[in-house]
């Protein structure tokens, strides 16, 4: 199992960690500091291509994460550094998206086997929100999850037919609406428990 | 979108940590550089999920499962999730599947539509086809209307004379009607002399109008490289581009990011909902054309849920093109 290259804690960086990611970026600090601003634009433009409301930050974020990492690494590493802060940059991604939704807590310690036992919190919002969902989304997505694995994926088949659309687009879509069904289940839970 | 049970067999791998460390970067690059990528991702995971709870995961795969994958509260509460629907469905099922049926919005009475006859079946060829059908009307209304009502007509053009593209460009200011198409040369001249009967009564100078234009995805626009033109006139004050949602999302709103081809960002728009129009939903926004050079730009459509996750759902480009006339 490969360790994310994220700490969970936000960072400042400071003049010496920033000296430290130019000399790593590039010997001749001009050129580094060029390269710098490269890896700051393309990873704003990614983080906006994705959709996020504060590129720039999490850009930024992303920069402090690699340099506070950078002693643990840079001897080792090869490659160009922009694939370095493309992986840190996911991650960021994640924990901004979990940041704007955050979950009903569980118990740390349940086992995997544990998590599914009682539901029942769960099933009664699922209730709510599938008759929140338009008719069409509720049949689509109770139909696409429907049936064990061989007529399962024989069911999606005949999905697409019927909507007129391929399988890669019916799975996104599906996912899509199971999304929704889950933000309104969280928020559902998180009503309850307040 | 480039997808196949490779693909997501790769990312099922990557989900339960089984890949090695330079193909696990590769994905963890990826994931970030490519947001459709992303979106299958977030998919797999559902499906390696209900893959846990239907028993299809064995041995070591349900072990990395347990212990690898299902170790964040969001997991955790993504599982519990897919057991209450997974016993929703088992409840549920076949009543739900009925409702699909009943609710196709072109439900098979015992009328085709013409699309149907055809063989036509992608919603992508749908929308084309409609599209097309609206030209055909407007060229047949520009040829019939009576030049007198002062119907200012011209094109958008793509790079492709086949393309499907932007038949809608309708300019809307005072009484100006675009139908997207040029008149034959022979009409034009009738409808020039017209038209300068019409200028005696005007101030000379056309008042600054808004025109729409339709931009298509790229794959719609036949030819490797091909763009939408959009066409500005002098007197454009207003560029209003519309793209179709062709692929219903169920999104709370929508938001448009328009960039260079380089990504630069020039402006965006949030908070949007779509319209219906003859040819489908659409997503429209306003720019002033002073604002728009004559270059490449990118138009990124992005779904926002109830929960304010966005998913980036398409990327539309377009050509402007500036002419010295007003229309």
């Amino acid at each position: 199992m490969q360790a994310s290259p994220i700490d969970e804690n936000r960072h400042s960086l400071t003049q010496e960690r920033f000296d430290d990611l130019l000399k790593w970026l590039h010997a001749e600090r001009e050129r580094a500091g060029e390269i710098y601003e490269q890896i700051r634009s393309s990873l704003i433009k990614g983080f906006c291509a994705h959709g996020c409301a504060v590129p720039d930050e999490l850009a930024d974020e992303t920069i402090n994460r690699v340099a506070m990492k950078l002693p643990e690494f840079a001897g080792g590493y090869v490659g160009e550094p922009m694939r370095y802060f493309r992986r840190v940059a996911h991650y960021v991604h994640l924990e901004h998206l979990k940041r704007q939704r955050p979950m009903v807590a569980l118990p740390d310690d349940m086992e995997a086997r544990n998590v599914t036992e009682d539901v029942e919190p769960e099933y009664v919002c699922l209730e709510k929100c599938m008759d929140q969902l338009r008719p069409n989304n509720r049949a689509l997505v109770v139909q696409y999850y429907q049936g064990e694995k061989g007529i399962k994926i024989e069911l999606r088949k005949q999905m697409a037919t019927h909507l007129k659309t391929e399988l890669p687009q019916l799975r996104l879509k599906a996912h899509r609406i199971r999304m929704t069904l889950k933000e309104c289940i969280q928020d559902c839970l998180r009503q309850k428990a307040a | 979108m480039k997808h196949s049970l490779e693909e997501e067999l790769l990312l099922k791998k990557f989900l339960l940590g089984e890949l090695p460390q330079s193909e696990q970067s590769e994905i963890e690059e990826r994931l970030f550089a490519d947001p459709k990528f992303f979106s299958q991702f977030r998919a797999a995971e559902d499906d390696l999920i209900d893959e846990y709870l239907y028993g299809d995961l064995e041995g070591m795969e349900r072990e990395r499962f347990e212990k690898y994958f299902v170790t964040t509260p969001e997991r955790r509460e993504s599982l519990r999730v897919a057991k209450a629907l997974q016993q929703y469905i088992v409840k549920n099922g076949p009543g739900a599947a009925a409702e699909l049926v009943d609710e196709d919005p072109k439900p098979r009475s015992g009328k085709k539509s013409l699309l149907e006859i055809l063989g036509i079946s992608s919603n992508t060829l749908r929308f084309a086809m409609a599209t097309a059908a609206v030209l055909i009307v407007a060229v047949g209304v520009w040829l019939v209307l009576p030049a007198k009502q002062n119907k200012r007509v011209f094109s958008v053009q793509t790079g492709d004379p086949n393309a499907q593209a932007s038949p809608t460009q309708v300019a809307q200011g005072q009484d100006n009607q675009n139908t997207g198409v040029q008149p034959p040369e022979g009409n034009r001249s009738v409808d020039a002399g017209k038209d300068e009967g019409v200028k005696t009564s005007r101030a000379p100078r056309q008042p600054p109008v808004r025109y729409s234009f339709l931009i298509l995805p790229l794959r719609q626009v036949r030819g490797e490289g091909t763009v939408t033109e959009v066409k500005l006139p002098a007197n454009a004050g207003i560029a209003d581009l519309k793209v179709p949602l062709i692929e219903e999302g169920g999104y709370a709103h929508y938001q448009v990011a328009l960039q260079t081809e380089s990504k630069e960002q020039v402006k965006s728009w949030s908070k949007l909902k779509p319209t219906k129009e003859d040819t489908g939903e659409i997503i429209s926004v306003d720019i002033p054309a002073k604002s728009l050079r004559e270059q490449k730009y990118r138009l990124v459509l992005s779904g926002v849920s109830n929960s304010g996750e966005v998913q980036t759902i398409d990327t539309f480009h377009f050509q402007v093109k500036k002419s010295k006339q007003p229309q």
